[in-house]
Parts: C-alpha cells; structure tokens; sequence
C-alpha cells in the first residue's frame, strides 16, 4: 500500500491516523510551511473587521472607518488598529464569501474546509498530513472545526510540565538528565527492535483496513515520538498560560521540527441579543489571541513561513433583530496572512453592497461583473484552492484524496 | 412521515437494497436495470455467512417504511426506474434547463435540483411524487404540460403524447402508486464475505473489557470452550450484572450527553430552578462534602436514570425517556426540598443510594425532563429550541439532521419574511425539526419547567411525525407526548444501537454517503448499507423484544462490525475502501485502559497518588479523554506525545509489577506463576516459555501454543536482554542493586511489605522480565481493542 492508497484508506475510515513511518513521509523539509488555522466560532460580523460599512451597525458611522494600507477596517479599538496596522502589508482580506449557509456546523465546517457537505478536514489537519503527519506534534488543535479526515493524528491539551514527564520516558526522575533509566539503553534497542518485528508481522498479516491502519499509526507514533527531545531546548522559553502557552507550544514546534500545524478557536460570536458590546468583545479576544501568535512568529523569525487563516462560521445579518442582536447571515469573510514571498498582502478582494449582500464578480479582474446576472461569487472553496496551491498542497495525495471543484475558478492571491 | 423517511440514516434512499442498486446504477457500475433476481445462485459461492462465520447481524426481511420488498425475478425498484428512466433521460435532460433554482420556471412548484446539491436525487424523486399527485379531468398534469396536453407550458412542447418519453412518465406515475424495494441480499451478504472474526474467546475478552473492566475469568473462558456462542451468552449475561457494567454504560451515554460538564464543584446545584427549588442554592453551604454528593447527584440524573432503567427487573430501555421520574439520592433530594426520611432510602446517610422522584408539578420524562440534560444543551431567543431538537433526534431518534444542513442556500432566499416557516429551500428541514423544537416550549433557557408561555404563532406547530400537539393538557405536558412517540417510532430502537456501537468501538455510524462525484462514493454506499442492514436488524430486534437492552448488547457484540479482525484473500482497492469502516480498533480511552492495567497486573498507574491515566491533573487529557465540557471527543489513534506516555507507563508499571511478584510465592503470583530467578535460558526453556505463554495471554490475550513465533520472539528478547545485561554487570557497568522504585520490598497490589522482597539483581534476571513486561504492555494489543 502506497502513501496515496493509505491515506485514501484512512480518509475512507474517517479515522485520525498517520502515514506509516518515514518511508511515506515527506521527510523533515526545510521548506515545510508553518500553517495556522483561527476559527471565530458562532458567525463573526465581517462588518466589525474587515468589511466595514457604516450602514450595519450602530457602533460606528462610515466616516469613522479605518485604513491600513490598502485595507479599511472597523474602528472598534486598539486590538483592530494593531492587527491591521501591523499585518496588513501581509493580508488579503476576502470579503462576500457565500457560505451557502446559515447553519453553524455546516458553516464553521464549509469555512474551515472548504466544503460545505461533511468529510474535508480542516485546512491545518490537511497541511500537516501532507507535509508530515509522521512529528510527533504534527497537528496541534484546541477546537473549533477539527475533523482530520483521517490525514495525521491531533495532539491537544499539551501543556509543558506534563510535556517534561513525557519527553523522556526511560528516565526513572524525567527532569534529570543523570536520572537512572528503568532498561539501559542498549535494553531499549532490543525492545524496541522486537517491538518492531512483531509490528511488521502484524501489519502484514491484517488485511482489514481498520486495524492495519491502526497498527501503522502506532508504528509511525513510535518513530516520531522520539523526536519529541527536539524540543527540549525550548520547553524553558515556554513561560505562558492558557491561550499563551497553546501558541508557544505551536511556535516551538515549529521550531523545533517536531509540528507543522496548530488550529485555534475562540467562541463568543453567536450574538443574538446585545449584538454590538458582545461581539465586539468576543472579537477584540480573537484579535489579541491574532495578535499574539503574530508577534511570537515574528520573534521567531518564521514569519516567511507561516500562512495563517481566519475563518468564521458565516455573518451576521445586516439589521438588527428585537433583542438588539443579530442573527446568521450566510455572507462572510476570510482573512489570509502571510509573509512567503509567493504571497501578495495588502489587498482585499470580492465585494459587497450596503446591505451586506455579495455583489457578483467577474472571475478574471475580480471586478463587478458587467452584467451581474453572469459574475461569480466567491465561496470558500475558491479561497481553499488559492491556499492549497500556496501551501504547495495542490497535486498532492491528500489533494487529490479531498479535492476542491470551485464552480468558478478564481485566482485570488 | 414522508420527509423523515428521506433523512434518516439508512432512508435516504428508501431501502438499502434500493440506494446500492441505484447507486450502481448512477455511477455507470451496475448493468443497466433496477430488475433483480434475488435468488437466482448466480454468486452463489462468496455469498450467505463467509467461511469464518461472518454472519450481517439479522435475516433479511426488513422493508422499513411500509414500502414492500418486492420479489424476483422481475422486480422493478421504483426509486431505480425514476432515476436511470426518469429523472436522468427525461428531467433533466428535457426540464431542468428552466426547472431549477436559478431557471425561468423557478417559481413554479416543480423545481429540480442539480447534482450539485447533496441528496439532489432523493429530493427530486420528492418532488417528482409530489407533482404527480396533480391531475386535471383525472389525466396528470406531469403528462399534459410537456405534451401541451390541455394545457400551456411556457416551456412549450418537449414530447409528445404516447412518445416513448410519455410512456415513461406514466409508468412511473404508476409505479409512485405502489412502490417498491427490490430486495437483493446477496449484495449484502456478499459485503460480509470472507472476514475473519474473533472467536469465542477472544470476544469473551474484549466484552469484558470493554463492559466489566476486567480480564474473563478462568471459569468463563471454560464456559466459552466448552458452549462455544452459548457459553458466550451466558458469560455476557453475568458479566452485564456486574457493577462496572453500569459504569461503563454510564460513560459510554455520558460521551453523548456530556453531563458530566456539571460533576466538578457545585455547578448542578447552580443550575437548578431558584424559584421552584430554593433549598439548592445554600444546600450544604458550610459542609462542602456534603454539597458536592449533591451537586454530583444531579449533574447525573440523567445517567442515573440510565442505570436505574437497567437495574429494575423486565423494565424496558425506553424508560429512559418515559419514565415518570428523576433519581434522586438523600443529599440531592435534599436539593428539592424534599424529606429523604419520606422516599424510602434504606440508609438516609448514604449517597451512593438512589430512589426513583416523581414531581407532582412537573410532567417528567425520564432523561428529557432532567435540568442537567436540559441545561447541557440550552436554548436562545433565536434558536427557539431547534437546538434541542437536533440533540433528540441526534440521541433518541438515530437521525442526524445537521445532514440535512450540508444542502446549500441562496442569501436571495433567505431575506423574505420568515423564511424558515416559508421559503422552501428553508422549511423542507424546519418543517421536520421545528414541531419537536416546539415539544420543548414549556421549558426555560435554562431547562426550568415554566408551562404558562405561549409557544411562537410563526413556526410549525409543536408536534411529531405529522401529529400536532393539541389541547391544553397534552401542551402542558408536552415533553411525556413527544417521548411516547419517540419510543414508538423505529429511530429510538437504532439510536440505541448508534450509541452503543460507538462507544464500544469508538467509530461512529456511518452516514449515507452523499456525493456522487466521490471516486469512492460506490465503496461507501455499499459498506454503509451493509452497516444499515445489520444495524436496523438489531433495532427492529430490539423493539420487538420490547426494548431489552441486555440482548442488544449481546447481539451487537457478535456481529462483525465488533468481532471482524481480518479478511481471507487480496483485497483490491475498492473491496479494502468498502471495508474501511469494518471491526473495531481504536486506541483505549485514558480510563478504560487505566483499568486494563489494573486488570492486567493488578494495580494501578499512578502519578502523585491519583490514576496517571485517569486524573486530568495527569494525562486525561494528553491521552486523549474529554472533560464533557471544552473537550468533549476522544482521540482515537495514538499520536507521538501518547505514545511517550505509552511508554512511560510501560516502564513504571513493569517496574513496579516484576520484582515484587517474583519476590512472592509462586502460587500468589499474577504474571510469573511458572518460573523462577533461577531458571536459565538452555536449562529450563520450557518454563520461561511457559511463562511467556502465560503473559501474552494475561496482557494481551493472545492464546498462542508454546513453539508460536511470537513466544518465541519474547523469548529470545528475555534472552538478548539477559545477555546484555550480564555484560553490562561484568563490565561493571551497570549496578547489581534494582532501582529503587523497582526493588520488591512491597507488593504494589496490597500495598503489604514483602519480607525479603528482591532488591538485588546479580544476574539481570529481573531486569529482563522487566523488559519483556515493558514489551508487552506497550503493545498495540493491550493498548486498542
């Protein structure tokens, strides 16, 4: 069974798995990419971001709308003028995404995999299983949208005392690189040798997918696992809590060569009722977590390598309902951010209208269609394909295992 | 119920013997007709029970919706005929250009969808039906309009009358009289061929694994030898009296209703109404002990109800949602304001005793009505309780209706006035999930019972299955009359099933596949078929023996999709796609393996004095488990960090279990009952193997003869192991004396001291048992089942 079948079979169990071993991986690239995915779950209000218009909200009028670079934006607070002053040069916003839903799985499920009926996994459980789903921090995950498809097995909850117990587990007292060893290491070999073996036969005498699989995904687990000592030499400058210390993790697995890919969510978004207080707390909490994992990158100096996605589950309705909320609105945006050399920032394309309605465009300029009636909407799966053929993904065995068929190609960055 | 009948699971497509044939059929794979001649022989060698005894789970006489199987050999499955006949010849080639969404005929009630909407065939053989019913001057309007028969179409002209196409539509017309499911077992049965499943003994073991957190006893395994199936019967029905059997069952239900959220601190408390139960917010307050036994009585209501319905003799499962009552115990009657001396409590101090509650005020049924289940799962201004709806239909009813959510909308659609009660792209599914949303109104947000609110005038009628909700008293108690016809309808039987299979095997039920452009979609519409096949056959089992949960148990545990461990022969692409979702193998939940360990060596794994794998202070949550609240699905691989715990579990639990055991008697012994330190490799082989025999069977269940290769693989690691250890001990580099946590001087199942328990290892002879105990608890045998 080949890379190509074997992921193929573990998409068609549905199953967290991971390539079995090195002979399928891609190796440890140089070039891997670093992919963070962030989920606003329960429908963010474009208009509050990225999409701004005066006529939507009671939070500010359309003279007091912001620009940076190229790229206006809501006036809501600190949080935004530093996400958009910092990264704009770096960001293509897309606004009037038609998410053909109004349903927050469907929706959150259709954003975050470009694919609104089930199955695709998410586009960071897509990178790491393409890039190498083998590190034994390959796809890290704190919520939201997280179906994997099968591609690479999710790590979640790692927080870096546990994380120290586990680094090495033939020490007696893990902490101490003196500690006694429970087998010496020469012991170690010889069980691990066998282990293998009897691995191997077992492999090769099941047929049914379902345990072969899982046999594979333990073997590959046993050969990355190891690797985890990578990032030992970090785990000291990994000083923050909670949401902190998720992006820490994920920034020194990079790092370290032991991840490729993290996945983060913040809820708060569903706002029926005290529409604009509500969400615009829930959305200056999104924009500092943002804002966070940008300036670690940025420290780190991967930023040329890292490709971050912003999704929602959809919008939110133009007006007002009786509660001073707002209900769903299958109209969104999608916020990509990057600095690889092969990305063109500080743009925003696809439109839409006072009422928040998506205005149609002609596929090639992304221009307003001279006649409508014929233009195209963008949907998400259009902005999915620009980032698979960014993230080099685009012909790969888990392309062609969740491909994308966008009714209308468009290339948006 | 025409619209359920399309949405649940294993109904999209009518029967599953139909949707396979059609499926073929779209995709160009089957030879060309919906004709079927089921007993024909042709195939006649791969079909019926596979060689090794694979049986689908149930005979084979199952329509499920009124809709008659049809007989060979000329059977002419009605969905068939109208998409190979119909639809794709006639609609679509002739209609669809202005019948569509976006068409000139858009506003008409005949509107077809493209095959880019998920189900498309499904929803326009509805809507094939629904027109044909028109008729004028007693000829159908389907047949007048293209022929303009009588009457105009701004389509003009698209065949004519008594035209082969014409023909076509009127057959079919009659077919939609009657309709028909062609049954094709052999398809089905054909989906089973050739798996190898575990035998008697070895399902023994994963039962009670998986039900009794145990290993089979000596006894049992007899039974199975000497009963084969039905020694395993008897063996299942014992073990299902065991205690751990209701914590099982109680975790496996607590991973869908997640409302264990409410265990920690005083949470449930918090949530109860504060107007109907004052008593609860200042219960207990200065003993905190006491409090939290409360607290945790409520937060599990629901699976105490659970647990009480499978204690009470000849009660059926379907209690659990009928059931007049709540369960209380006396510190959480306490809650209620209620009088524990007056319930009955044998012992009024113990909390661990639970007795049946009724609210005179509140109408209860069972799980439903509980303010734990009702507040996990809360309702909003907006949401009007559709939220709630999903979930029963989700966990009582088997029917995933966020499926039907995957169809898209169009934003013009969705601007009009209330276009959930109105628009048709929006109410094909309000229609179906608003009246049992409305079933909820007389509760609050919060799950508080508040009958005196009028339910919304601009959403379908609370109701059920096309029944309304009348009258003042069955509104009142609006939740008793939904849950009796939850329990009557066939979907609470397979929702059961649904949860059980899952949490016994950690794989969902598999969904109708949906999209026809999937390279596999033939693949995934056979193996989820063959999954229906045998998973209604439980259910239909299931009600017909009013509901007794016990024999579900057992029968699902037998089939193949529990006990398949591998496949005779090649398996080509397609044949290993179809069988993805086959058996059972999933990385143990931090919790059950836990107590496999337990059951393996005796004791625990244990970090800081709690459970390592069971404590969310320790690796719960690196292990994959869930907290019911923020992580509320379980990992099911091993991923690399899992695995290092894997391994340290390996190291210290081996570390701890070898010297002391050796350090005691040879009878007392758990894991080294047949050899002693001073037999050598060369000198006393057959008791080292025989030991070795004796732990592949203890830790993973593998009854191996003694020459097998995989004892013999141990054994030449107990030996490789014993080698370099000696070198190491003449080189001086390694020490005589045991670590200290390893050393015997207290056995770690009793926590006694052991008098002279093993502290030297002159010889490495421990250390080497210790290696081949480290081998084998990090085997994928003892870590998946």
């Amino acid at each position: 069974m080949d890379r190509r079948d074997f992921l193929k079979m573990a998409g068609a169990l549905g199953l967290s798995v991971a390539a079995p071993g090195r002979a399928f991986a891609e190796g440890d690239d140089e070039d891997d990419l670093f992919f963070i995915q962030v989920q606003a779950v329960g429908g963010w209000e474009p208009t509050m971001l990225c999409d701004p218009k005066g006529s939507t909200n009671k939070s500010y009028a359309d003279g007091d709308i912001k620009t940076a670079g190229n790229i206006p934006y809501a006036p809501m607070g600190p949080q935004w003028d530093t996400f958009f002053t910092t990264n704009s040069h770096r960001m293509v916003v897309v606004n009037g995404v038609d998410v053909q839903s109004n349903n927050h799985e469907a929706g959150r499920r259709n954003m975050a995999s470009g694919r609104l009926g089930e199955g695709h996994p998410l586009l960071a459980a897509l990178v790491a299983g393409h890039q190498a789903p083998h590190l034994p921090i390959a796809f890290l995950s704190f919520g939201g949208y997280e179906e994997t498809g099968g591609v690479v097995a999710p790590t979640r909850q790692v927080d870096k005392t546990r994380l120290q117990g586990v680094i090495y587990p033939d020490r007696i007292n893990p902490g101490d690189d003196k500690s006694a060893r429970y087998h010496s290491e020469k012991t170690r070999g010889l069980i691990d040798f066998a282990r293998r073996k009897r691995a191997e036969r077992q492999i090769a005498a099941t047929l049914l997918p379902k345990p072969h699989l899982s046999m594979n995904t333990l073997l590959t687990a046993r050969l990355g696992s190891d690797q985890l000592k990578r990032l030992e030499e970090l785990l000291p400058s990994l000083n923050g809590t909670g949401t902190e210390a998720q992006v820490e993790l994920a920034v020194a697995a990079y790092r370290a060569g032991v991840g490729t890919a993290a996945n983060f969510a913040r809820g708060g978004f569903d706002t029926h009722g005290n529409h604009d207080a509500t969400h615009s707390d829930a959305m200056g909490k999104l924009l500092e977590l943002v804002n966070m994992i940008w300036q670690k990158v940025d420290d780190a100096g991967i930023a040329d390598r890292t490709v971050m996605l912003m999704t929602s589950d959809f919008g939110r309705t133009p007006g007002y309902n009786g509660n001073n909320g707002k209900d769903h609105w299958p109209i969104s945006s999608m916020v990509v951010v990057s600095e690889h050399p092969d990305f063109v920032g500080d743009r925003v394309v696809g439109l839409t209208d006072e009422g928040h309605s998506p205005i149609a465009l002609d596929p090639d300029t992304l221009e307003p269609a001279d006649d409508p009636a014929k233009g195209a909407r963008i949907r998400p799966e259009n902005v999915h394909k620009c980032l698979r053929d960014l993230l080099g993904i685009t012909g790969g065995p888990v392309d062609k295992m969740f491909p994308l068929s966008p009714m209308t190609d468009m290339t948006l960055f | 119920m025409k619209i359920r009948q399309d949405m649940q699971r294993g109904r999209m497509f009518g029967s599953p013997a139909a949707a396979l044939l059609v499926s073929m059929a779209i995709a160009g794979c089957y030879a060309g007709t919906a004709r079927q001649d089921t007993d024909d022989g042709e195939g006649s060698g791969e079909s019926g029970a596979s060689s090794s005894g694979a049986d689908s789970g149930g005979d084979t006489d199952g329509a499920d919706d009124g809709v008659p199987f049809g007989g060979p050999p000329d059977c002419v499955d009605t969905k068939s005929y109208f998409e190979e006949e119909v639809f794709r010849p006639i609609l679509q080639a002739k209609c669809f250009a202005c019948h569509n969404e976006n068409g000139a005929a858009k506003a008409t009630d005949f509107l077809l969808q493209g095959d880019d909407y998920p189900g498309y065939l499904d929803v326009n053989y509805n809507t094939f039906a629904n027109i044909a019913r028109l008729e004028i001057d007693g000829k159908p309007l389907v047949l007048r309009k293209p022929t303009l028969d009588g009457v105009m179409h701004e389509g003009g002209q698209r065949f004519e009358v008594d035209s082969p196409e014409y023909r076509t539509l009127e057959t079919m017309i009659d077919l939609l009289d009657a309709p028909v499911h062609c049954q094709v077992d052999k398809d089905i049965e054909a989906y089973f061929a050739g798996l190898v499943l575990l035998d008697e003994k070895q399902t023994l073991r994963k039962a009670t694994t998986l039900l009794a957190n145990r290993l089979p006893t000596a006894e049992e395994i007899q039974m199975v030898e000497d009963e084969a199936m039905d020694g395993l019967d008897k063996a299942l029905d014992a073990i299902m009296q065991e205690e751990a059997f209701y914590a099982r069952i109680k975790d496996i239900y607590n991973d869908r209703l997640l409302t264990d959220a409410y265990l920690p601190g005083r949470k449930a408390l918090d949530i109860l109404d504060p107007m109907r139960y004052p008593a609860a917010k200042n219960l207990f307050a200065q003993d905190a002990q006491k409090r939290g036994w409360a607290n945790d009585a409520v937060a599990r209501e629901p699976l105490n109800i659970i647990e009480n319905v499978l204690r009470k003799p000849n009660t059926p499962f379907s209690e659990i949602v009928t059931g007049d009552y709540t369960m209380v115990n006396p510190y959480s009657a306490q809650a209620y304001g209620l009088d524990p001396a007056e319930l009955g409590f044998k012992d009024p101090a113990d909390r661990n005793e639970y007795v049946e509650v009724n609210f005179e005020d509140i109408p209860q049924a069972g799980v439903l009505t509980t303010t734990a289940y009702l507040n996990r799962f809360p309702n909003t201004a907006t949401n009007r309780n559709r939220a709630r709806s999903r979930y029963l239909f989700d966990f009582f009813l088997g029917e995933d209706v966020l499926q039907l959510a995957a169809r898209p909308i169009n934003i013009d659609n969705v601007q009009g006035t209330n276009p959930t009660l109105f628009d048709a792209s929006c109410n094909v599914c309000h229609d179906y999930i608003d009246p049992v949303a409305g079933a909820f109104q007389n509760y609050t947000f919060e799950g508080w019972y508040r009958p005196e609110a009028a339910w919304y005038g601009d959403m379908v009628p609370p109701g059920f299955n096309e029944e309304t909700i009348d009258g003042e008293e069955d509104q009142q108690r609006a939740l008793q009359w939904l849950a009796e016809r939850v329990v009557k309808d066939d979907g609470f039987g397979l929702a059961v099933v649904y949860t059980l299979y899952e949490g016994l095997t950690g794989s969902p039920p598999l969904r109708q596949p949906l999209d026809v452009n999937d390279p596999d979609y033939l693949s995934k519409v056979r193996a989820f078929e063959a999954q229906d096949y045998t998973f209604k056959k439980l259910a239909q089992a299931f009600r017909a023996g009013n509901y007794e949960f016990r024999t579900l148990v057992k029968e699902l545990i037998k089939t193949p999709w529990v006990r398949a461990i591998n496949v005779e022969g090649e398996l080509s692409d397609d044949r290993a796609t179809e069988l993805a979702p086959m058996g059972s193998s999933r990385a143990l939940p931090p919790e059950i393996l836990d107590r496999k360990i337990i059951a393996a060596v005796g004791f625990q794994w244990t970090r800081n004095g709690t459970s390592a794998l069971s404590d969310e202070n320790n690796y719960r949550f690196f292990y994959g488990g869930i907290d019911s609240i923020n992580v509320t699905t379980r990992l099911k691989e091993i991923n690399g960090v899992m695995n290092n715990i894997v391994e340290r579990m390996a190291n210290e639990v081996a570390c701890r279990a070898t010297a002391p055991d050796l350090s005691l008697p040879q009878e007392d012994r758990l894991l080294f009952p047949h050899v002693e330190l001073y037999d050598e490799p060369g000198q006393a082989d057959a008791k080292i193997r025989k030991n070795i025999q004796h732990l592949h069977a203890r830790i993973l269940g593998e009854h191996l003869e003694i020459d097998d290769p995989e004892i013999t693989r141990t054994f030449d690691l107990f030996k490789a192991v014993l080698d370099e250890g000696r070198t190491g001990l003449e080189s001086t580099a390694y020490q005589v004396t045991l670590p200290t946590p390893c050393q015997g001087n207290t056995n770690p199942i009793t926590g006694e001291v052991i008098d002279d328990g093993i502290v030297e290892d002159a010889d490495y002879k421990v250390r080497a048992w210790m290696a081949v105990l480290t081998y084998l608890l990090g085997d994928y045998e003892f870590l998946y089942e």
